[in-house]
């Protein structure tokens, strides 16, 4: 038996904002969270500006040094064995669940399952390792595996929540949080799970962001304002960000949804371990396949959250793929990528773009460009909005692909739509 | 007696001890320059409350000997294994599993600061 999926819970710890409203404010007002930083305290590094989020201090590898916001605390037994994305999580998962109205005994049932993406800590990897040697490979952090490997999401999340369903972490780059997504909706929708927990988050320091310039990937542009700037000819890398975002999944809820998830679809471009198809050949497959495993058309779509991430590639790619699956329609759905407020969340960002489609659902917004001037030509023919503006939104898709070629996506609708 | 903490300096015993509450931090500090065997075992006793579980208001100083750390005090195997590592990083020991698993009671606990830090 088939069931619905309704979104009945969001929550936010981004660069873009903490909580739904501060996030909801950001796309209305095109309020970016790219910030100049320093990755490196005393070396000047090629980057300038990451995604950050505003208040954590979660720079130091013991936990125990770490400082939040006013209000935001955490037990210490929870800190020994998190990476510094795991206080992200924890706030967003928090927030996810109180919208929902999940009881704690509905949790711990064994119906609630948790999906998570994360690529893990590589400072904390870095940072015990290093200890490891320094010791003659004598002395190892008991906590070193659990609050650094791609898994620490699900290891914490599960054991603190007390999950008894389904629980398991997804690595596929900048896929990941959309397949965490997706595989959740499957749990649902084949009856396995009533719900789902879904969280995506990343790191933001030196470890995670660094190593990424060394693949010419990152821009190197020092004024936050103009760094990330997806689809324009100007664009010369992406900018990436940090956070948390948490997403609750239930069947055939008995109370309105946020949202609907309608359906999804994945596939791959078999052509590169890093670059996307030039023509976007697999998202093109994938963007066509999340619609039709919604019952809809591509003229159904009204709005289309975009991957592009400010690559001279990727954004190409990903016009052109617009392009093959939307070039029939009339007059097309409007299509922004958010990343020009929030730089790139890796894992985090397939799920966090799904919830700001949740958000364009739920507050009838369409989110702007930000920081796109002078559209690349091959974009000529899509409707690529500068300003957010108020209009219903019946139907989104959101698009996200990382490295070997994973693309993604999922089509969520509203409400009304029955 | 040695000095059990010389691979410490006090600024550097502070850094290790981020986090844990001031008296403790206090009291480590203080062992350097006077490192006699009840203060080396309150000491430790001291770093390993911190390692209960929370909400805990059980001081393992002054606890009678056949409490048992993991049934009565609800210490773990990984909290043990933590506190283990911190005193490993502490003392400069290395402490075997086979230590660990023998450790039952606050008075076997007691018999292994004895034998393996304080002498």
């Amino acid at each position: 038996m088939s069931h619905r999926v309704g979104i009945t819970g969001l929550g936010f710890c981004t660069s873009i904002g903490t909580g739904i409203k501060a996030v909801t404010d950001s796309l209305i007002n095109l309020r970016s969270g790219i910030r100049r930083v320093n990755l490196v305290p005393g070396i000047e590094v090629p980057v300038k500006v990451a995604g950050v989020v505003d208040g954590f201090d979660v720079g130091s590898t013991n936990p125990l040094a770490w400082t939040f916001p006013d209000g935001i605390e955490f037990d210490r037994t929870l800190l020994r064995s998190i990476p510094p994305h795991g206080v992200y999580a924890l706030v967003a998962v928090r927030e996810a669940l109180d919208n929902a109205g999940l009881s704690d005994a509905e949790i711990r049932d064994g119906d609630t399952g948790l999906h998570t993406a994360s690529s893990g800590s590589a400072m904390m990897t870095h940072h015990h390792l290093a200890r490891l040697e320094e010791t003659d490979w004598q002395r190892a952090n008991p906590n070193g595996i659990v609050s650094s490997i791609a898994g620490t999401l699900n290891f914490n999340l599960a054991a603190h929540l007390g999950i008894r369903g389904n629980n398991c972490g997804f690595v596929s780059a900048c896929a990941s949080g959309s397949h965490a997504l997706g595989h959740a909706f499957d749990e649902i929708a084949l009856g396995r799970q009533k719900r789902m927990i879904v969280v995506a988050g990343e790191d933001c320091n030196a470890h995670s962001v660094l190593p990424f310039d060394g693949m010419r990937a990152l821009s190197t542009d020092s004024d936050p304002a103009k760094a990330s700037r997806p689809f324009d000819v100007g664009r010369n890398g992406f900018v990436a960000a940090g956070g948390s975002v948490a997403m609750i999944l239930e069947a055939d809820p008995s109370t309105e949804p946020v949202a609907w998830l309608g359906g999804w679809g994945q596939a791959a471009d078999g052509h590169s371990i890093a670059a996307p198809h030039p023509e976007g050949e697999g998202l093109t497959r994938a963007m066509n396949r999340a619609i039709h495993s919604a019952g809809l058309c591509s003229q159904n779509v009204d709005y289309v959250n975009a991957h592009a991430t400010s690559t001279i590639a990727g954004d190409k790619a990903e016009a052109l793929a617009l392009q093959n699956v939307f070039g029939n329609t009339d007059p097309g759905p409007q299509i922004s990528s958010t990343k020009g407020l929030s730089g790139h969340g890796l894992s985090l960002s397939g799920l966090l773009e799904a919830a700001i489609c949740a958000l364009a659902i739920n507050q009838s917004i369409i989110p702007g460009n930000a920081n796109l001037t002078n559209p690349d030509p091959a974009t000529t023919g899509l409707r690529l909005p500068t300003k957010t503006s108020s209009a219903a939104v019946r139907v989104a898709l959101n698009n996200s692909s990382g490295f070997g070629g994973s693309n993604v996506c999922h089509v969520l609708s509203s409400p009304a739509t029955g | 007696m040695n000095d059990p903490l010389h691979a410490h300096s006090p600024e550097a015993l502070r850094e290790e001890l981020t986090g844990f509450p001031e008296s403790t931090i206090q009291a480590m500090v203080e062992l350097k320059s006077n490192p006699s065997p009840g203060a080396i075992e309150e000491s430790v006793l001291r770093i390993l409350e911190f390692y209960l579980p929370s909400g805990s208001e059980t001081q393992i100083v002054g606890t009678a000997a056949e409490t048992r750390l993991r049934e009565d005090l609800g210490i773990d195997s990984l909290t043990f294994a933590e506190a283990a590592f911190k005193l490993e990083e502490l003392f400069a020991i290395r402490i075997e599993h086979s230590e660990l698993v023998d450790l039952e009671t606050v008075g076997s606990l007691r018999q292994f600061i004895e034998s393996r830090i304080a002498s």
